[in-house]
Protein backbone atom coordinates (compact mmCIF):
# COMPACT_ATOMS: atom_id res chain seq x y z
CA UNK A 1 0.00 0.00 0.00
CA UNK A 2 1.00 3.57 -1.12
CA UNK A 3 0.92 5.04 2.34
CA UNK A 4 3.07 2.04 3.97
CA UNK A 5 5.74 1.94 1.63
CA UNK A 6 6.57 5.60 2.37
CA UNK A 7 7.80 4.52 5.61
CA UNK A 8 10.45 2.07 4.21
CA UNK A 9 13.35 5.07 3.51
CA UNK A 10 13.18 6.41 6.94
CA UNK A 11 13.82 3.20 8.39
CA UNK A 12 16.05 2.18 6.14
CA UNK A 13 18.17 4.98 6.25
CA UNK A 14 18.20 4.88 10.39
CA UNK A 15 19.59 1.17 10.08
CA UNK A 16 22.15 2.10 7.30
CA UNK A 17 23.41 4.73 8.70
CA UNK A 18 23.91 3.61 12.40
CA UNK A 19 25.39 0.14 10.47
CA UNK A 20 27.77 2.25 8.64
CA UNK A 21 28.87 3.28 12.34
CA UNK A 22 29.01 -0.02 13.81
CA UNK A 23 31.01 -1.12 10.79
CA UNK A 24 33.23 1.57 11.37
CA UNK A 25 33.85 1.40 14.72
CA UNK A 26 34.79 -2.54 14.58
CA UNK A 27 36.32 -2.75 11.41
CA UNK A 28 38.01 -6.05 12.23
CA UNK A 29 35.98 -8.91 10.82
CA UNK A 30 35.10 -11.43 13.34
CA UNK A 31 36.11 -9.59 16.26
CA UNK A 32 32.41 -9.86 18.17
CA UNK A 33 33.04 -10.13 21.90
CA UNK A 34 31.55 -8.35 24.60
CA UNK A 35 32.85 -4.70 24.41
CA UNK A 36 31.59 -4.54 20.90
CA UNK A 37 28.34 -5.67 21.70
CA UNK A 38 27.84 -2.41 24.51
CA UNK A 39 28.35 0.17 21.57
CA UNK A 40 25.13 -1.60 20.66
CA UNK A 41 23.05 -0.69 23.36
CA UNK A 42 20.54 1.62 22.03
CA UNK A 43 19.25 -1.19 20.07
CA UNK A 44 16.16 -1.10 22.05
CA UNK A 45 15.80 2.34 21.44
CA UNK A 46 15.62 2.46 18.20
CA UNK A 47 13.94 -0.73 17.89
CA UNK A 48 10.56 0.89 19.86
CA UNK A 49 11.27 3.98 17.70
CA UNK A 50 10.31 1.97 14.64
CA UNK A 51 7.91 -0.05 16.38
CA UNK A 52 5.75 3.23 17.26
CA UNK A 53 6.38 4.55 14.04
CA UNK A 54 4.52 1.73 12.25
CA UNK A 55 1.56 2.35 14.99
CA UNK A 56 1.61 6.27 14.04
CA UNK A 57 1.07 5.86 10.48
CA UNK A 58 -1.18 2.74 11.34
CA UNK A 59 -3.36 5.11 13.99
CA UNK A 60 -3.07 8.12 10.89
CA UNK A 61 -4.58 5.39 8.23
CA UNK A 62 -7.40 4.18 10.36
CA UNK A 63 -8.84 7.73 11.64
CA UNK A 64 -8.66 8.78 7.87
CA UNK A 65 -5.90 11.31 8.45
CA UNK A 66 -2.84 12.68 6.29
CA UNK A 67 -0.15 9.96 6.18
CA UNK A 68 2.23 11.96 3.77
CA UNK A 69 3.59 14.74 6.58
CA UNK A 70 4.25 11.99 9.41
CA UNK A 71 6.67 10.05 6.83
CA UNK A 72 8.52 13.36 6.03
CA UNK A 73 8.81 14.18 9.65
CA UNK A 74 10.48 10.64 10.31
CA UNK A 75 12.70 10.95 7.16
CA UNK A 76 13.91 14.32 9.07
CA UNK A 77 14.39 13.03 12.16
CA UNK A 78 15.88 9.79 10.94
CA UNK A 79 19.01 11.91 9.02
CA UNK A 80 18.91 13.91 12.32
CA UNK A 81 19.02 10.62 14.43
CA UNK A 82 22.09 9.60 12.64
CA UNK A 83 23.99 12.45 11.83
CA UNK A 84 23.75 12.70 15.91
CA UNK A 85 24.91 9.73 16.44
CA UNK A 86 27.80 10.42 13.86
CA UNK A 87 29.01 13.56 15.64
CA UNK A 88 28.12 13.00 19.28
CA UNK A 89 27.69 9.50 19.91
CA UNK A 90 26.50 10.02 23.66
CA UNK A 91 23.74 11.98 22.81
CA UNK A 92 22.16 9.22 20.37
CA UNK A 93 19.87 7.46 23.45
CA UNK A 94 19.22 11.05 24.14
CA UNK A 95 17.64 11.93 20.67
CA UNK A 96 16.16 8.57 20.28
CA UNK A 97 14.28 8.97 23.46
CA UNK A 98 12.99 11.95 22.63
CA UNK A 99 12.05 11.08 18.98
CA UNK A 100 10.37 8.53 21.08
CA UNK A 101 8.37 11.19 23.71
CA UNK A 102 7.91 13.09 20.98
CA UNK A 103 5.38 10.55 19.18
CA UNK A 104 3.70 9.42 21.64
CA UNK A 105 2.93 13.03 23.06
CA UNK A 106 1.81 13.69 19.35
CA UNK A 107 -0.34 10.28 19.30
CA UNK A 108 -1.98 11.83 23.09
CA UNK A 109 -2.80 15.24 21.05
CA UNK A 110 -4.28 13.87 18.24
CA UNK A 111 -6.15 11.83 20.31
CA UNK A 112 -7.32 14.73 22.40
CA UNK A 113 -7.40 17.43 19.52
CA UNK A 114 -11.05 17.96 19.35
CA UNK A 115 -10.60 19.48 23.04
CA UNK A 116 -7.51 21.28 22.45
CA UNK A 117 -9.48 22.95 19.04
CA UNK A 118 -11.76 24.62 21.76
CA UNK A 119 -8.88 27.11 22.92
CA UNK A 120 -8.83 28.51 19.10
CA UNK A 121 -12.27 30.34 20.68
CA UNK A 122 -10.89 32.64 23.19
CA UNK A 123 -8.03 34.61 21.27
CA UNK A 124 -7.01 36.57 24.31
CA UNK A 125 -6.60 33.66 26.60
CA UNK A 126 -4.38 32.45 24.25
CA UNK A 127 -2.70 36.03 23.53
CA UNK A 128 -1.92 36.02 27.66
CA UNK A 129 -0.58 32.53 27.79
CA UNK A 130 1.48 33.06 25.12
CA UNK A 131 2.90 36.57 26.61
CA UNK A 132 3.57 34.86 29.83
CA UNK A 133 5.16 31.96 28.20
CA UNK A 134 7.62 34.09 26.14
CA UNK A 135 8.19 36.29 28.93
CA UNK A 136 9.56 33.54 31.61
CA UNK A 137 12.92 33.73 30.11
CA UNK A 138 13.57 36.99 30.29
CA UNK A 139 12.93 37.19 33.95
CA UNK A 140 13.68 33.24 35.04
CA UNK A 141 15.77 32.36 32.05
CA UNK A 142 19.71 30.66 32.17
CA UNK A 143 22.06 31.33 29.82
CA UNK A 144 23.38 28.73 27.64
CA UNK A 145 25.35 28.87 24.55
CA UNK A 146 25.05 32.60 24.78
CA UNK A 147 21.27 33.12 24.41
CA UNK A 148 19.33 33.53 27.81
CA UNK A 149 15.97 31.45 26.44
CA UNK A 150 16.26 28.46 28.62
CA UNK A 151 14.34 27.83 31.74
CA UNK A 152 16.14 24.83 34.30
CA UNK A 153 13.56 22.74 36.16
CA UNK A 154 15.27 20.27 38.30
CA UNK A 155 17.16 17.93 35.86
CA UNK A 156 15.68 18.94 32.52
CA UNK A 157 16.19 22.33 30.67
CA UNK A 158 13.18 23.88 28.80
CA UNK A 159 12.93 25.52 26.15
CA UNK A 160 9.88 27.96 26.09
CA UNK A 161 9.81 30.08 23.15
CA UNK A 162 9.86 26.64 21.33
CA UNK A 163 6.55 25.92 22.93
CA UNK A 164 5.38 29.55 22.67
CA UNK A 165 5.65 29.39 18.80
CA UNK A 166 2.62 26.64 19.05
CA UNK A 167 0.47 28.92 21.15
CA UNK A 168 1.33 32.28 19.15
CA UNK A 169 0.38 29.81 16.34
CA UNK A 170 -2.96 29.23 18.01
CA UNK A 171 -3.53 33.05 19.65
CA UNK A 172 -2.71 34.44 15.64
CA UNK A 173 -5.08 31.87 14.47
CA UNK A 174 -7.76 32.90 16.73
CA UNK A 175 -7.19 36.70 16.52
CA UNK A 176 -7.16 36.98 12.68
CA UNK A 177 -9.95 34.79 12.22
CA UNK A 178 -12.14 36.82 14.68
CA UNK A 179 -11.28 40.18 13.36
CA UNK A 180 -10.38 39.85 9.89
CA UNK A 181 -13.30 41.80 8.61
CA UNK A 182 -12.36 44.48 10.71
CA UNK A 183 -8.45 44.38 9.75
CA UNK A 184 -9.12 43.91 5.93
CA UNK A 185 -11.19 47.12 5.86
CA UNK A 186 -8.91 49.73 5.43
CA UNK A 187 -10.33 53.19 7.49
CA UNK A 188 -7.44 55.15 7.76
CA UNK A 189 -4.81 56.67 5.11
CA UNK A 190 -1.17 57.07 5.71
CA UNK A 191 0.77 57.96 2.70
CA UNK A 192 -0.30 54.73 0.14
CA UNK A 193 -1.12 52.81 3.25
CA UNK A 194 -4.53 51.40 3.81
CA UNK A 195 -4.80 50.61 7.94
CA UNK A 196 -7.56 49.92 10.14
CA UNK A 197 -7.73 51.38 13.59
CA UNK A 198 -4.95 51.48 16.03
CA UNK A 199 -6.93 49.33 18.94
CA UNK A 200 -7.15 46.56 16.14
CA UNK A 201 -3.87 45.78 14.89
CA UNK A 202 -2.46 46.67 18.48
CA UNK A 203 -2.13 42.81 19.28
CA UNK A 204 0.00 42.61 16.52
CA UNK A 205 2.21 45.40 17.36
CA UNK A 206 2.37 44.02 20.53
CA UNK A 207 3.75 40.63 18.94
CA UNK A 208 6.24 42.44 16.73
CA UNK A 209 7.35 44.06 20.61
CA UNK A 210 8.19 41.17 22.10
CA UNK A 211 9.92 39.58 19.26
CA UNK A 212 12.10 42.47 19.67
CA UNK A 213 12.00 42.68 23.03
CA UNK A 214 13.69 38.60 22.65
CA UNK A 215 15.95 39.75 20.87
CA UNK A 216 17.58 42.27 22.96
CA UNK A 217 17.22 41.02 26.51
CA UNK A 218 17.69 37.15 25.29
CA UNK A 219 19.97 37.51 22.61
CA UNK A 220 17.75 35.00 20.84
CA UNK A 221 17.84 36.44 17.28
CA UNK A 222 16.79 33.25 15.82
CA UNK A 223 13.16 33.10 17.52
CA UNK A 224 12.05 36.65 17.27
CA UNK A 225 12.94 35.96 13.59
CA UNK A 226 10.52 33.63 13.47
CA UNK A 227 8.05 34.90 15.76
CA UNK A 228 7.89 38.81 13.68
CA UNK A 229 7.79 36.69 10.37
CA UNK A 230 5.05 34.36 11.28
CA UNK A 231 2.76 37.21 12.64
CA UNK A 232 3.38 38.90 9.31
CA UNK A 233 2.68 35.93 7.03
CA UNK A 234 -0.48 35.15 8.84
CA UNK A 235 -1.64 38.86 8.87
CA UNK A 236 -0.99 39.04 5.47
CA UNK A 237 -2.66 34.99 4.86
CA UNK A 238 -5.78 36.50 6.70
CA UNK A 239 -6.06 39.83 5.30
CA UNK A 240 -4.26 39.67 1.93
CA UNK A 241 -3.30 43.46 2.69
CA UNK A 242 0.17 44.45 1.47
CA UNK A 243 -0.02 47.29 4.00
CA UNK A 244 0.96 45.22 6.95
CA UNK A 245 3.78 43.86 5.01
CA UNK A 246 5.10 47.33 4.62
CA UNK A 247 4.43 48.33 8.00
CA UNK A 248 6.27 45.33 9.21
CA UNK A 249 9.35 45.77 7.17
CA UNK A 250 9.86 49.43 8.60
CA UNK A 251 9.03 48.36 11.50
CA UNK A 252 11.75 45.72 11.85
CA UNK A 253 14.09 47.84 9.85
CA UNK A 254 13.82 50.66 12.67
CA UNK A 255 14.02 48.08 15.24
CA UNK A 256 17.38 46.87 13.68
CA UNK A 257 18.85 49.71 12.97
CA UNK A 258 18.17 51.11 16.89
CA UNK A 259 19.45 47.73 18.13
CA UNK A 260 22.69 47.60 15.81
CA UNK A 261 23.32 51.47 17.13
CA UNK A 262 22.74 50.25 21.18
CA UNK A 263 23.78 47.23 21.81
CA UNK A 264 27.28 45.24 20.89
CA UNK A 265 26.04 41.86 20.11
CA UNK A 266 24.11 42.87 17.63
CA UNK A 267 26.64 44.59 16.11
CA UNK A 268 28.90 42.09 15.65
CA UNK A 269 26.29 39.22 14.62
CA UNK A 270 25.96 42.02 11.40
CA UNK A 271 29.95 42.37 11.34
CA UNK A 272 30.66 38.47 11.30
CA UNK A 273 27.57 38.02 8.54
CA UNK A 274 29.00 40.89 5.92
CA UNK A 275 32.89 39.69 6.64
CA UNK A 276 33.90 36.63 8.35
CA UNK A 277 37.16 36.90 6.88
CA UNK A 278 37.87 39.65 9.29
CA UNK A 279 38.01 37.40 12.28
CA UNK A 280 38.19 33.74 10.81
CA UNK A 281 39.74 32.65 14.67
CA UNK A 282 37.50 34.42 16.71
CA UNK A 283 33.99 35.97 16.21
CA UNK A 284 33.86 34.26 13.06
CA UNK A 285 34.91 31.09 13.64
CA UNK A 286 32.10 28.63 13.79
CA UNK A 287 30.36 30.19 10.18
CA UNK A 288 33.58 29.76 8.58
CA UNK A 289 34.14 26.36 9.76
CA UNK A 290 30.74 25.71 8.85
CA UNK A 291 31.37 27.49 4.99
CA UNK A 292 34.56 25.57 4.66
CA UNK A 293 32.66 21.99 6.16
CA UNK A 294 29.92 22.30 3.14
CA UNK A 295 32.57 23.37 0.87
CA UNK A 296 34.24 20.45 1.51
CA UNK A 297 31.24 17.90 0.61
CA UNK A 298 30.93 19.45 -2.75
CA UNK A 299 28.21 17.68 -4.68
CA UNK A 300 28.37 13.83 -3.71
CA UNK A 301 29.55 14.44 -0.30
CA UNK A 302 32.82 13.14 1.91
CA UNK A 303 30.64 9.93 2.59
CA UNK A 304 28.83 9.11 5.52
CA UNK A 305 31.56 9.48 8.42
CA UNK A 306 34.33 10.49 6.51
CA UNK A 307 33.86 13.93 6.56
CA UNK A 308 35.38 16.56 9.50
CA UNK A 309 32.35 18.64 10.89
CA UNK A 310 33.78 17.96 13.92
CA UNK A 311 35.75 21.88 13.93
CA UNK A 312 32.18 23.68 13.90
CA UNK A 313 31.21 24.23 17.39
CA UNK A 314 27.71 23.24 18.06
CA UNK A 315 27.47 20.89 15.33
CA UNK A 316 24.84 18.51 16.86
CA UNK A 317 22.28 21.51 16.92
CA UNK A 318 22.22 24.82 15.07
CA UNK A 319 25.30 23.50 12.33
CA UNK A 320 23.83 20.01 11.88
CA UNK A 321 23.02 21.16 8.35
CA UNK A 322 26.80 21.71 7.41
CA UNK A 323 27.76 18.69 8.82
CA UNK A 324 24.74 16.63 6.58
CA UNK A 325 25.56 19.31 3.91
CA UNK A 326 29.63 18.35 4.11
CA UNK A 327 29.10 14.45 4.60
CA UNK A 328 25.92 13.53 2.06
CA UNK A 329 26.99 16.27 -0.42
CA UNK A 330 24.84 19.25 -2.07
CA UNK A 331 22.57 16.23 -3.41
CA UNK A 332 21.71 14.97 0.42
CA UNK A 333 21.14 18.65 1.23
CA UNK A 334 19.00 19.43 -1.80
CA UNK A 335 16.64 16.23 -0.58
CA UNK A 336 16.46 17.63 2.75
CA UNK A 337 15.35 20.89 1.58
CA UNK A 338 12.77 19.19 -0.63
CA UNK A 339 12.00 17.16 2.47
CA UNK A 340 10.67 20.27 3.67
CA UNK A 341 9.20 21.76 0.68
CA UNK A 342 6.83 18.95 0.24
CA UNK A 343 6.30 19.09 3.69
CA UNK A 344 4.86 22.97 3.12
CA UNK A 345 3.21 21.67 0.18
CA UNK A 346 1.55 19.38 1.63
CA UNK A 347 0.54 21.51 4.81
CA UNK A 348 -0.99 24.18 2.51
CA UNK A 349 -2.92 21.75 0.80
CA UNK A 350 -4.44 20.50 4.09
CA UNK A 351 -5.24 23.91 5.01
CA UNK A 352 -6.86 24.73 1.86
CA UNK A 353 -9.23 22.06 2.84
CA UNK A 354 -10.39 23.00 5.79
CA UNK A 355 -13.50 24.98 6.11
CA UNK A 356 -13.73 26.89 9.15
CA UNK A 357 -11.05 30.29 9.17
CA UNK A 358 -9.48 29.61 11.96
CA UNK A 359 -8.80 25.97 11.05
CA UNK A 360 -7.31 26.82 7.89
CA UNK A 361 -5.12 30.01 9.10
CA UNK A 362 -3.62 27.13 12.03
CA UNK A 363 -2.50 24.43 9.32
CA UNK A 364 -1.34 27.11 7.16
CA UNK A 365 0.44 28.89 9.37
CA UNK A 366 1.90 25.95 10.91
CA UNK A 367 3.53 24.58 7.93
CA UNK A 368 4.63 28.01 7.42
CA UNK A 369 6.51 27.78 10.64
CA UNK A 370 8.26 24.80 10.00
CA UNK A 371 9.31 25.87 6.33
CA UNK A 372 10.20 29.26 8.06
CA UNK A 373 12.53 27.70 11.15
CA UNK A 374 14.39 25.50 8.17
CA UNK A 375 14.86 28.23 6.15
CA UNK A 376 15.68 30.57 8.79
CA UNK A 377 18.52 28.21 10.09
CA UNK A 378 20.05 26.92 6.70
CA UNK A 379 20.30 30.56 5.65
CA UNK A 380 22.34 31.06 8.75
CA UNK A 381 24.85 28.55 8.35
CA UNK A 382 25.01 28.88 4.68
CA UNK A 383 25.55 33.11 5.42
CA UNK A 384 22.79 34.16 3.24
CA UNK A 385 21.24 35.66 6.34
CA UNK A 386 22.69 36.96 9.44
CA UNK A 387 23.61 33.94 11.65
CA UNK A 388 20.37 32.95 14.06
CA UNK A 389 20.87 30.20 16.91
CA UNK A 390 17.76 28.28 16.04
CA UNK A 391 17.44 24.72 15.53
CA UNK A 392 16.36 22.93 12.50
CA UNK A 393 13.01 21.31 13.19
CA UNK A 394 13.05 17.70 13.94
CA UNK A 395 16.83 17.36 12.56
CA UNK A 396 18.59 18.91 15.45
CA UNK A 397 19.19 17.45 18.48
CA UNK A 398 17.20 18.75 21.51
CA UNK A 399 13.99 18.05 23.43
CA UNK A 400 12.05 21.01 23.44
CA UNK A 401 12.15 21.57 19.61
CA UNK A 402 11.42 17.82 18.95
CA UNK A 403 8.36 17.87 21.08
CA UNK A 404 7.85 20.94 20.03
CA UNK A 405 7.34 20.02 16.12
CA UNK A 406 6.01 16.68 16.60
CA UNK A 407 3.35 18.67 18.57
CA UNK A 408 2.84 21.07 15.42
CA UNK A 409 2.89 18.30 13.03
CA UNK A 410 0.13 16.12 15.28
CA UNK A 411 -1.66 19.49 15.03
CA UNK A 412 -1.86 19.70 11.28
CA UNK A 413 -2.69 16.03 11.11
CA UNK A 414 -5.63 16.79 13.30
CA UNK A 415 -6.70 19.38 10.61
CA UNK A 416 -6.21 16.92 7.64
CA UNK A 417 -9.32 14.81 8.77
CA UNK A 418 -11.09 14.09 5.17
CA UNK A 419 -15.11 14.97 5.62
CA UNK A 420 -17.79 12.17 5.31
CA UNK A 421 -17.12 12.71 1.23
CA UNK A 422 -14.15 11.54 1.45
CA UNK B 1 41.87 -12.29 5.21
CA UNK B 2 42.25 -10.22 1.87
CA UNK B 3 38.96 -11.30 1.05
CA UNK B 4 36.99 -10.95 4.22
CA UNK B 5 38.52 -7.11 4.46
CA UNK B 6 37.32 -6.36 0.90
CA UNK B 7 34.26 -7.70 1.19
CA UNK B 8 34.17 -5.31 4.57
CA UNK B 9 35.16 -2.58 2.45
CA UNK B 10 32.40 -2.75 -0.12
CA UNK B 11 29.61 -3.29 2.79
CA UNK B 12 30.39 -0.32 4.43
CA UNK B 13 31.11 1.79 1.12
CA UNK B 14 27.51 0.46 0.18
CA UNK B 15 25.97 1.19 3.49
CA UNK B 16 27.39 4.76 2.99
CA UNK B 17 25.84 5.58 -0.50
CA UNK B 18 22.92 3.44 0.30
CA UNK B 19 21.58 6.00 2.66
CA UNK B 20 22.15 8.65 0.46
CA UNK B 21 20.10 6.82 -2.33
CA UNK B 22 17.08 6.25 0.54
CA UNK B 23 16.81 9.77 0.81
CA UNK B 24 17.01 10.42 -3.15
CA UNK B 25 13.80 7.92 -3.50
CA UNK B 26 12.54 9.44 -0.95
CA UNK B 27 12.48 12.34 -2.06
CA UNK B 28 11.63 11.26 -5.76
CA UNK B 29 8.83 8.81 -4.56
CA UNK B 30 7.54 11.92 -2.21
CA UNK B 31 7.83 14.62 -5.71
CA UNK B 32 6.28 12.07 -7.47
CA UNK B 33 3.03 10.99 -5.67
CA UNK B 34 2.30 14.63 -4.44
CA UNK B 35 2.30 15.29 -8.31
CA UNK B 36 0.14 12.44 -9.15
CA UNK B 37 -2.09 14.09 -6.22
CA UNK B 38 -2.07 17.66 -6.98
CA UNK B 39 -2.96 16.75 -10.74
CA UNK B 40 -5.44 13.97 -10.00
CA UNK B 41 -7.55 16.76 -7.43
CA UNK B 42 -7.40 19.06 -10.37
CA UNK B 43 -8.67 16.95 -12.68
CA UNK B 44 -11.60 16.23 -10.84
CA UNK B 45 -11.88 20.21 -10.32
CA UNK B 46 -12.20 20.80 -13.60
CA UNK B 47 -14.73 17.83 -14.09
CA UNK B 48 -17.20 19.10 -11.20
CA UNK B 49 -16.55 23.22 -11.43
CA UNK B 50 -18.55 22.16 -15.43
CA UNK B 51 -21.17 19.75 -14.25
CA UNK B 52 -21.91 21.39 -10.65
CA UNK B 53 -22.25 25.08 -11.30
CA UNK B 54 -25.88 24.84 -9.81
CA UNK B 55 -26.30 23.97 -6.78
CA UNK B 56 -29.62 23.21 -5.04
CA UNK B 57 -31.17 23.31 -1.24
CA UNK B 58 -33.82 20.80 -0.46
CA UNK B 59 -36.40 21.34 2.73
CA UNK B 60 -36.01 18.24 4.41
CA UNK B 61 -38.59 19.01 7.26
CA UNK B 62 -40.67 22.29 7.62
CA UNK B 63 -43.88 22.74 9.48
CA UNK B 64 -45.41 25.20 6.65
CA UNK B 65 -46.81 22.83 4.03
CA UNK B 66 -45.87 24.90 1.33
CA UNK B 67 -42.60 24.24 1.75
CA UNK B 68 -42.22 20.66 3.00
CA UNK B 69 -39.81 18.82 0.33
CA UNK B 70 -39.52 21.67 -1.78
CA UNK B 71 -36.04 22.01 -3.84
CA UNK B 72 -34.40 25.85 -4.48
CA UNK B 73 -32.04 25.59 -6.92
CA UNK B 74 -29.50 28.43 -7.76
CA UNK B 75 -26.18 29.20 -9.44
CA UNK B 76 -24.97 32.30 -7.75
CA UNK B 77 -27.12 33.11 -4.82
CA UNK B 78 -29.89 32.74 -2.70
CA UNK B 79 -30.56 34.38 0.56
CA UNK B 80 -33.62 33.19 3.39
CA UNK B 81 -35.33 34.90 5.96
CA UNK B 82 -38.55 35.72 7.00
CA UNK B 83 -39.27 38.97 4.78
CA UNK B 84 -40.82 38.24 1.69
CA UNK B 85 -37.81 39.72 -0.38
CA UNK B 86 -36.06 36.52 0.13
CA UNK B 87 -35.48 33.65 -2.06
CA UNK B 88 -36.44 31.17 0.69
CA UNK B 89 -38.97 32.68 2.68
CA UNK B 90 -39.76 31.45 6.12
CA UNK B 91 -42.46 32.57 7.63
CA UNK B 92 -41.75 31.83 11.77
CA UNK B 93 -41.02 34.03 14.12
CA UNK B 94 -37.75 32.26 15.02
CA UNK B 95 -36.53 33.16 11.72
CA UNK B 96 -34.97 36.78 10.83
CA UNK B 97 -35.86 39.32 8.18
CA UNK B 98 -32.76 38.67 7.12
CA UNK B 99 -31.54 35.41 8.12
CA UNK B 100 -28.65 33.99 6.11
CA UNK B 101 -27.43 34.23 2.83
CA UNK B 102 -25.87 30.91 0.60
CA UNK B 103 -23.22 32.32 -2.13
CA UNK B 104 -20.47 31.49 -4.73
CA UNK B 105 -17.15 32.29 -4.01
CA UNK B 106 -14.40 30.78 -6.11
CA UNK B 107 -16.60 27.65 -7.37
CA UNK B 108 -17.25 26.60 -3.35
CA UNK B 109 -20.47 27.60 -1.84
CA UNK B 110 -20.38 29.77 1.44
CA UNK B 111 -22.96 30.60 4.02
CA UNK B 112 -23.27 33.23 5.86
CA UNK B 113 -25.25 33.94 9.09
CA UNK B 114 -26.46 37.55 8.59
CA UNK B 115 -26.66 38.72 12.52
CA UNK B 116 -29.91 36.47 13.15
CA UNK B 117 -31.01 36.65 16.49
CA UNK B 118 -31.46 32.35 17.13
CA UNK B 119 -28.72 31.86 14.56
CA UNK B 120 -28.26 29.29 11.62
CA UNK B 121 -26.91 25.86 12.55
CA UNK B 122 -24.86 23.71 10.08
CA UNK B 123 -24.53 20.03 10.47
CA UNK B 124 -25.93 21.12 14.13
CA UNK B 125 -22.49 23.29 14.95
CA UNK B 126 -23.84 26.85 15.61
CA UNK B 127 -22.52 29.17 12.59
CA UNK B 128 -20.57 32.04 13.75
CA UNK B 129 -19.78 33.79 10.44
CA UNK B 130 -19.10 31.62 7.48
CA UNK B 131 -18.44 28.33 6.49
CA UNK B 132 -17.52 26.86 3.04
CA UNK B 133 -20.86 24.07 2.43
CA UNK B 134 -20.35 20.53 1.43
CA UNK B 135 -22.41 18.54 -0.73
CA UNK B 136 -24.90 16.88 2.12
CA UNK B 137 -24.66 19.36 4.47
CA UNK B 138 -27.79 19.78 6.83
CA UNK B 139 -28.45 23.48 7.58
CA UNK B 140 -31.06 24.02 9.99
CA UNK B 141 -32.84 27.42 10.43
CA UNK B 142 -36.02 28.27 12.73
CA UNK B 143 -37.78 24.90 12.72
CA UNK B 144 -36.78 23.92 8.93
CA UNK B 145 -33.92 22.11 8.17
CA UNK B 146 -32.65 21.95 4.18
CA UNK B 147 -30.05 19.96 2.35
CA UNK B 148 -27.40 21.21 0.54
CA UNK B 149 -26.97 19.48 -2.67
CA UNK B 150 -24.38 20.04 -5.98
Amino acid sequence: MKSWSLLVPPIGILLFGLLTLYVKAHPIVGTIDASSLLGLSYLPWLFSVIVLSLIVQAVLIRRHLDTVLFPIALMLSGVGVVEIARLNPPLLVAQLRWLLIAMVLMLILIRIFHMVKQALQYPYILGLCCLVVLLLPILFGTEIGGSRNWIVLGPFSVQPSEFGKILILFFLAAYLSEHRRVLSLPVKHFLFLRLPPLRFIAPLVSIWGIAVLMFVVSRDLGSALLFFGIAVVMTYMATGSKSYLFVASAFILAAGTVSYALFNHVRVRFQVWLNPWQDPNGMAYQIVQSLFSIGTGGVWGTGFGFGHPGFIPEVHTDFIFSAIAEELGLVGALMLMTCYACFFWRGILIALCCRMDRELLTAAGGSTLFLMQAFIIISGVTKFLPLTGITLPFVSYGGSSMVASFLLLGIILSLSRRGEDG
Amino acid sequence: MPVAAFFFKALRIFLEYGMLLWLITFSVRLGRMMFRDYQQKRKENDVGGQKNAEASLLILSSKEEGLLGKRFVFSDQLSIGRDPDNDIVIPEQFVSHHHAIVYKHSGHFVIKDLGSRNHSFVNDEMLTGSVFLKPGDVIRIGMVTLQFKR
